[in-house]
């Protein structure tokens, strides 16, 4: 039967708002998830992601005062909603015992 | 706080901003409350690309985030429909043991089918990128071509006028009998105004006939100026930025003079001072104050800057058999244009009875204002739209096409699916996601050719009755844009997708290139390929008519010399010559210093030059033969001219005399006559010696002597015959400016600046005004035939430029097909012209069945433009034999290049292969 579960990327967007912590908007989170894994994101995969997150209730945003840099346009900051915490916990844990035994393969 | 919504303060530094249209694109994909956030994103990341990679790179990146929005919107918002419909299912029916709460319950749900064929379909596109290069670039040319020429003529024809209420607003033309003409006279005028029931106003518009001089600045300058009656801009229902309108008391002569200028102008002489409201200008040597300025974007037929109020008793006022004056009126609210009508209908006859003389079979009839203003295009606008539309059909025969020939590729492919369990329903499903998303990646590569596009067809469109310059992005023609790329991708995925849907595994499955299937499928093709040649041929068809009909048009004599022949147009201002002599010995004197300058041949002087100007006409009539009563005598066009016109413009004097200098004031009235009137009103006999009447607006006509009969000219156009026209002299009819014709050795222009010099030594307050070489001014005057000529020649270059590629693609297709077969014949012994035959038949029939049909849909087709052609019938067989016999040229050149490779067919091989 259905199981709350992350998707890969959806693992990695959470993570990347962890990781960035204050000040976590979609410029940033890319830069994050790009550095840390050396994949492209781009801005519609994140958007999109973030949207079906708050939509399942594991993150939650709010709309910041625009600033002069971006053409005037505001920002929303993201945050890790603690519900998240043990499904990505799970997930971390299910590729751990997955991986068990398995360190000879490179 | 800002407001959310505002495009935000201006960019710091030099950095071009992001792509404007695929922000626009994002504005509407994305919901509202996240829109200033995503592109707040995008444009910071552009930013920090722009610096570090560049702009053109960091542009290129933006669209490419765009697509990818585009393409994971439409996904994500299919399967939350789809979701929302498959909850609710849940919902009316609970099973045991389903939690209650499923906030995440998105997973659970299979993905939708439609998003696997989208997956599916966009798998299969990248897997093929030449192939879906290939069709997304033909149909985006369609669509795009298609949109372009929809957004302008939505523009044109679809688009309210820049006025409110402007559905209200009427055009009033002057009905004689069963004609029409623009104009009606100032008497007239007055009593429809004053005697109506149903217009709320009705105001009157008249452009001086050349520009207006205004002195007092550094240099004298000519504007384009018009007369209006003072209740004009109400009308319209516009009211001036700054100042006022004028007023009902500045129609009366005694009035001071008054001006509202337009806001060019404002911002031109006054560089958009408060101030010049109040200030006085000097418009034709008479001292106006500024009343009032019009706001930017205001246009009402002409570019016009400066308005001067008509007035009673004024210019073109005073005689009812002059018509001078149109006419624009608002319908009061609530009254349709019929009852208005019958209104005017009334007054109509009333002034029939009361002015038998002038207004005896005349009347007025109103026209809506927007159909009025775009008639001249509505034609040429449908016309070139169906144009562009068949060549759509042929791009998508020609995808389709493209289509069937992958799709072979294919069978196996689908004969798996089929044979695993997909319905036929289901791979036609696949197979039309497939058509859809290519029509969709057309339909947006679509808009963006089209924004460039239109302008090109608006650079060459002359739209200047509307005063539209710039259209751009707009709603309606996204729209257009989104529907025609779905129709595009039902028409030319349907039919692989009902060929694909009959997929027969069974019989696929076997092997082998020679399945039945694939002769269906070559079947269907074939009747695109007829289609697409009939198709063709019909555009062919007309642009070959409209080619024949121009170069008639270009060669027809006007009855003067267009070549080396320069003409410009001198106004003198009334004030400092008000005196008839003064201004005979302007003209005279700088003739003579034009004549003297190297490179002259000869230099003649009118008031309007033919084809160039606007016209005169007045009635004129045989005085010992006058028309029977109750009958008008025939219009005829008048003109002055000094000494010198008629040999500098070459124009023959056929007998008789040109004007000479002692035609002046004081000595017999004379008038050369052209040839056309001279046999209209004396016929069979010498006209020499003869006298016209002419009716100049008194009681009694003027008596004039005929001294010569002068060659026919084509005054209006070279496609209008010469209407009769006759000449004064202007030493007897010293009109206030008169224009140029200067006959030169060399190039015409290259004397422009010594004439410029010439006019500046007799004196520097009179500009040269309206330099432009004959040549040009004629090719100007067939402009819009020649637009709508090279525009169906481009459509219909492409049109069968895609058709070859049609024919090709079959043959080459067939003869790959018939490899098996043709290289049995060659092994028995044919020769190659017989396999050349073969193949050329096949290629052969298919054009000729495609001939057919297109020249009996060009037979019925071309009606529609004979409004366009000049002396060349709409089935003019010469042109349908030519364009036909061409198009089997380029259709051999098409089948040939299969054919050969058949030839070379190795035998061996292709048996080996099987």
């Amino acid at each position: 039967m259905a199981k709350r579960s992350l998707g890969e990327f959806e693992q990695l967007v959470l993570l990347a708002i962890l990781r960035v912590g204050d000040g976590a908007y979609v410029v940033p989170l890319i830069r994050e998830i790009e550095d840390q894994t050396g994949r492209n994101a781009s801005h519609a995969a994140v958007y999109i992601a973030l949207r079906r997150l708050e939509e399942k209730g594991l993150v939650t945003s709010r709309l910041a005062d625009p600033t002069p840099e971006r053409g005037g346009r505001g920002k929303r900051y993201y945050e890790v909603h603690p519900a998240a915490i043990p499904l990505l916990r799970e997930s971390r844990e299910a590729l751990l015992r997955m991986w068990d035994g398995l360190e000879l393969v490179q | 706080m800002r407001s959310q919504t505002r495009p935000g303060p201006k960019r710091r530094g030099a950095v071009r901003p992001p792509p404007s249209l695929a922000g626009y694109v994002l504005s509407l994909l994305l919901p509202r409350r996240t829109v200033n956030e995503v592109l707040g994103d995008l444009e910071e990341s552009y930013d920090t690309r722009a610096k570090s990679l560049g702009v053109t790179a960091a542009r290129r990146w933006y669209w490419g985030q765009t697509l990818r929005f585009v393409v994971l919107l439409t996904v994500k918002r299919v399967g939350d429909t789809r979701n929302a419909v498959s909850r609710a299912r849940s919902r009316c029916q609970p099973s045991a043991g389903h939690p209650q709460e499923q906030p995440l319950g998105r997973r659970e749900v299979p993905m939708s089918t439609l998003i696997y064929d989208i997956r599916y379909a966009a798998r299969s596109l990248v897997k093929d990128p030449g192939f879906s290069f290939l069709a997304v670039l033909i149909l985006a040319v369609g669509i795009g071509a298609n949109v372009a020429m929809f957004s302008v003529t939505d523009a044109v024809l679809l688009r309210a006028l820049p006025f409110p209420d402007a559905e209200r607003l009427v055009l009033a033309r002057t009905t004689y009998g069963d004609g029409l003409a623009w104009n009606v006279s100032s008497p007239d005028y007055y009593d429809y105004r004053d005697q109506n029931q149903s217009l709320e106003s009705l105001a009157a518009v008249r452009s001086f006939p050349g520009p207006v001089t205004i002195t007092g600045g550094d240099e004298p300058e000519r504007v384009p100026g018009t007369l209006v009656s003072v209740n004009f801009f109400p009308t319209l229902g516009i009211h001036p930025q700054l100042g006022r309108q004028f007023t009902q008391e500045e129609a009366e002569l005694s009035a001071p003079d008054v001006v509202i200028v337009s806001h060019g102008y404002w911002q031109r002489r006054f560089g958009g001072s408060a101030d010049a409201v109040g200030s006085t200008i000097v418009v034709n040597s008479l001292p106006a104050t500024v009343v009032g300025v019009m706001p930017a974007g205001f246009y009402f037929r002409h570019d016009v800057d400066i308005w001067v109020p008509m007035r009673d008793g004024g210019p073109y006022t005073g005689v009812r058999r002059f018509h001078n004056w149109t006419l624009v009126g608002r319908l009061k609210s609530g009254v349709t244009l019929e009852r208005a009508q019958s209104d005017i209908d009334v007054i109509s006859a009333q002034l029939q009875a009361a002015y038998p003389d002038s207004n005896d079979d005349k009347g007025l009839r109103l026209f809506g204002l927007h159909e009025a203003l775009t008639q001249g295009y509505r034609d040429m606008l449908f016309m070139l739209m169906g144009a562009i539309g068949l060549v759509l059909l042929i791009a998508c025969g020609n995808v389709a096409s493209l289509l069937l020939a992958r799709g072979s590729g294919r069978t196996v492919e689908l004969s798996v699916r089929s044979a695993l369990g997909a319905s036929g329903t289901r791979l036609a499903r696949q197979l039309l996601t497939e058509s859809a998303l290519m029509a969709i990646a057309s339909g947006v590569f679509g808009v963006v050719l089209a924004v460039w596009l239109q302008r090109i067809l608006l650079g060459f469109m002359p739209l200047d009755n509307l005063g539209i310059q710039e259209i751009g992005l707009s709603v309606p023609m996204l729209v257009f844009a989104v529907l025609l790329s779905l129709a595009t991708a039902l028409v030319f995925g349907v039919i692989p997708a009902v060929s694909g849907a009959r997929a027969n595994p069974a019989e696929n499955l076997k092997g082998g290139t020679r399945a039945s299937a694939a002769g269906r499928r070559t079947r269907l093709r074939s009747s695109l390929v007829i289609l697409q040649v009939a198709l063709s041929l019909v555009l062919l068809i007309g642009a070959g008519l409209l080619i024949r009909s121009f170069v008639r048009l270009r060669a027809v004599d006007p009855g003067f010399a267009t070549e080396r022949m320069l003409t410009a147009e001198v106004a003198l201002p009334a004030a400092e010559y008000q005196d008839p002599q003064s201004r005979i010995l302007f003209f005279t004197g700088l003739l003579e210093d034009i004549r003297a300058i190297p490179g002259v041949l000869a230099v003649g002087a009118i008031n309007l030059l033919p084809i160039r100007d606007s016209y005169s006409n007045v009635r004129a009539w045989d005085p010992e033969n006058p028309p029977p009563e109750g009958t008008y005598p025939q219009l005829a066009e008048q003109r002055a001219v000094l000494p010198g016109y008629f040999e500098a413009m070459e124009i023959p004097i056929l007998a008789g005399r040109d004007v000479a200098d002692i035609d002046e004031q004081g000595s017999p009235f004379v008038l050369v006559i052209s040839e056309t009137m001279a046999r209209g009103l004396f016929p069979g006999v010498n006209p020499i010696g003869r006298q016209v009447a002419v009716d100049v607006g008194g009681d009694a006509p003027a008596i004039a002597d005929v001294i010569g009969v002068a060659g026919d000219v084509r005054t209006f156009s070279l496609g209008s015959e010469p209407p009769r026209q006759m000449y004064y002299s202007y030493r007897q009819a010293p009109f206030s400016g008169l224009r140029l014709a200067i006959r030169t050795q060399g190039s015409a222009t290259s004397v422009t600046s010594a004439v410029r010099r010439a006019l500046q030594a007799r004196d520097p307050d009179i500009p040269l005004a309206g330099v432009a070489t004959m040549e040009d001014v004629v090719s100007r005057s067939i402009g819009n035939t020649r637009v709508i000529m090279l525009t169906l020649t481009l459509f219909s270059s492409v049109a069968v430029f895609l058709a070859a590629i049609g024919l090709y693609s079959v043959l080459a297709y067939y003869v790959t097909q018939r490899a098996h077969e043709i290289g049995i014949r060659i092994a028995m012994g044919a020769t190659a012209k017989r396999v050349l035959e073969l193949v050329l038949r096949r290629g052969l029939a298919l054009v000729a069945a495609g001939l057919v049909l297109g020249v009996g849909g060009a037979f019925a087709a071309t009606r529609l433009i004979q409004q366009q052609l000049f002396n060349v019938e709409p089935t003019d067989p010469a042109t349908f034999v030519t364009v036909s016999a061409m198009f089997v040229l380029i259709a051999v050149v098409a089948c040939l290049v299969p054919a050969l490779r058949a030839v070379r067919t190795d035998p061996v091989k292709t048996l080996q292969a099987e």
